[in-house]
């Protein structure tokens, strides 16, 4: 038996909706693509108010069955208090509506884990849990996470996570974590998901960034540390009870412009809101997660979507933005991108041109991920054989 | 491949597009900077269209310009050695001159307040050849304005009818120009042609350069420049590159203004021209009796008025 890597409530039917409730956080990371955090912009009941009924009661423009409350920050349990009370008000709006979404709503988190045991977070935990689903971000051992997970006094953050999660755990069993992976963080990788899943985390959604931070060689680093990483998976038989994003049987094959021409990256599809109450096609197109491009702002809560701005992310193809090299690559599925950062990286203003830093990258986790497919073969026929 | 050269004679130059020249200063270009453009041009094959503006042209200017084969726009019914396109803005005051038109290729640019009486209006002027019709405010149509655009066209396919019947067969962009076309045929800037202005830069149309003289691509000494050039070609245009609006004006100005992006038309551009292409359509067999050169043409029947609803569609 191998372990299928869990899936995501509603994963393609589910319209995510975000809330940048504030652009402050405790931890100053490393690879942090938020790259103007601040005290200042922190939401208003008001505008988020403002924001739920423009959703609420546009249904010709939010039609999806079902829908996916994002609360975003910097870091959102700051704004536990603001978050709790809008909840409460999107769940009554939704009742007072009579909203299909009543019976088909989910509110997300994605923290540093630090307030996690706070006890206003602990309520709201209790009174939303048939609704919610929480993910911690802890980056492996001790040393690998205080690498870049760190506070303002460089002091690692470390200790301050790992004792929040078995009460994590213990209230969102089978949670996964998301890991992110620089060029400093590679010889770390191997230890570090061993030293999750030893803290009971089956789950590990990992990936390198995207930005072009790679240095000549870290592909070979990266390709051995994966290989020996699927040693020890295979050997322990961790593939029984664990995944790792790194290997899966999707990743390394080619594809053609017609049958596989979708956009991987959801922008457009979903919305985000921040505390000036403009609408985006994605948080990464928000000013303070671009390092060189203008905001993309696709309306706001008094005047609604422009639905003409949305018309690029939503007929966006692969092939049209990818390179040629991109299109004829033989190993090009799995190989991920960001909108955002193909923008911010673009030569022109535009989301049309693909960003290809993670090409070295990715050709190296499919050499290691062929490599761990073909061992897994061979212990599931053995396997079979013995059955 | 590059194939036409817009060059800006005047600061003030007029408008025979959607963008709007607001610049009340009227500069000519270096004498010695339009010589260099007019040899760039020789070299790069490039056939040259001049936009004038307020400023009357001196004779030295005029010389240097016949040194090259090439069109005037201009606002001015003038006579130029060349071939000239006059622009007119439609007003009041503009109806009485274009009832004495004597030009035989006219831009005629129309407000948004105008679109009820747009059949009016091309019925009263003197057309000798080709009427390009140009509807400003076109990003800002709402449902209605579109609709009232749709009774105005069956209108003017009537009028057409009636003239081809008396033998006086015309040009009308919006209308007779998808009749004969078999592929896409759009504004291309960027791809097929790119624009000169009086600072001594390149643009991708008229347009960018009057929004913003910054958002230049190169100029004489250094060379063309347009990044994501790939862009501007139909085939990296995920809405067009299917579409059989061939009429269309595929305006990469009015893309980016509406959409952020050169290759993404608005749902307001694209409406405008399944309309004029859908009455092409009604018009075809009427007009195949009387014109034996379009009697293999056909252009299919279609549900959509716009081409994002079916990729919207067929990528989800």
């Amino acid at each position: 038996m191998i372990k299928e890597p869990q899936k995501t409530w509603n994963d393609g039917i589910a319209k995510s909706i975000t809330f940048i409730v504030t652009k402050d956080c405790q931890l100053v990371c490393g690879y942090c693509y938020l790259v103007g955090k601040n005290k200042s912009e922190r939401m208003s009941f008001e505008i988020a108010q403002k924001a739920i009924d423009y959703i609420l009661t546009n249904k010709e423009l939010f039609n999806d069955e079902a829908v996916v409350f994002d609360f975003i920050g910097g870091e959102p349990f700051m704004e536990i208090d603001l978050i709790d009370q809008v909840c409460d008000y999107i769940k009554v709006k939704m009742f007072e509506l009579d909203h299909p979404w009543f019976n088909a709503f989910r509110f997300n988190f994605s923290t540093n884990g630090l307030m996690y045991n706070d006890s206003r977070v602990q309520k709201y935990i209790k009174k939303n849990a048939s609704h919610l689903s929480i993910g911690i971000t802890i980056d492996g051992t001790k040393q690998k996470h205080d690498l870049q997970r760190v506070y303002p006094n460089g002091k690692g953050s470390y200790d301050d996570v790992v004792k929040n999660i078995p009460l994590w755990l213990e209230q969102f069993s089978g949670s996964a974590t998301k890991v992110t992976i620089g060029s400093d963080d590679i010889p770390y990788i191997k230890e570090s998901v061993l030293h999750l899943y030893s803290l009971g985390i089956k789950d590990i959604n990992i990936n390198v960034v995207f930005e072009n931070v790679w240095k000549e060689g870290d592909d070979i680093l990266f390709e051995n540390e994966l290989i020996s990483l699927a040693d020890t998976i295979l050997e322990k038989e961790y593939y029984k009870d664990f995944s790792c994003s790194f290997f899966s049987d999707f990743i390394g094959h080619s594809l053609d412009c017609i049958h596989d021409n979708q956009n991987w990256c959801g922008a457009g599809r979903m919305l985000s809101i921040d505390a000036a109450g403009n609408f985006y096609p994605c948080t990464r197109f928000a000013q303070y997660s671009l390092r060189n491009k203008k905001a993309i702002i696709i309306g706001n809560i008094h005047d609604g979507i422009d639905t003409n701005k949305l018309r690029p992310f939503l007929s966006l193809d692969r092939c049209t933005q990818s390179t040629p090299e991109c299109v004829s690559c033989e190993v090009s599925s799995g190989c991920a991108w960001c909108q955002g950062e193909n923008y911010d990286a673009a030569d022109t203003r535009t989301i049309y041109q693909r960003a290809t830093a993670i090409c070295k990258m990715h050709k190296a986790r499919v050499r290691a991920n062929n490599y761990y497919q073909n061992r897994l073969s061979m212990i599931s026929s053995k396997e079979l054989k013995k059955d | 491949m590059l194939q036409y050269l817009f060059v800006i004679l005047d600061t003030s130059a007029d408008s025979f597009c959607f963008y709007k020249n607001s610049t009340k200063k009227s500069e000519l270009i270096d004498l010695q900077l339009l010589k260099d453009v007019i040899f760039f041009s020789q070299k790069e094959n490039l056939s040259v269209n001049f936009l004038t503006g307020s400023h009357k042209l001196p004779e030295e200017y005029l010389k240097v310009m016949d040194t090259i084969n090439h069109i005037v726009i201009s606002r001015e019914a003038i006579s130029m050695n060349g071939n000239h396109i006059q622009i007119a803005d439609y007003n009041e005051r503009a109806s009485m001159m274009l009832q004495r038109n004597e030009s035989p290729n006219l831009i005629l640019r129309v407000e948004k307040k105008h679109l009820p009486n747009l059949s009016k209006i091309v019925d009263s002027i003197t057309i000798l050849r080709r009427l390009s019709i140009v509807l400003l405010d076109m990003d800002t149509y709402t449902v209605s304005d579109l609709d009232e655009y749709k009774i105005q066209l069956n209108k003017i396919k009537d009028s057409y009818l009636i003239n081809l019947h008396q033998n006086h067969e015309i040009e009308l962009n919006i209308l007779s120009d998808r009749l004969a076309l078999t592929s896409m045929n759009n504004c291309d800037a960027g791809d097929k042609h790119i624009t000169f202005a009086p600072n001594g830069k390149f643009y991708i149309c008229p347009g960018f350069y009057c929004d913003d003289e910054n958002d230049s691509v190169g100029d004489l000494a250094t060379g063309l420049n347009i990044r994501n050039q790939q862009l501007y070609k139909l085939e990296f245009a995920p809405i067009c590159r299917n579409c059989d609006a061939f009429q269309c004006k595929r305006c990469i100005y009015l893309n980016r203004k509406t959409t952020l992006e050169v290759n993404t038309p608005s749902h307001e551009q694209c409406v405008v021209s399944h309309l004029e292409r859908n009455s092409s359509e009604e018009l075809l067999d009427a007009v195949k009796i009387l014109i034996p050169q379009l009697s293999t043409q056909s252009i299919d029947k279609i549900d959509y008025l716009d081409p994002f609803e079916n990729l919207f569609k067929s990528n989800n």
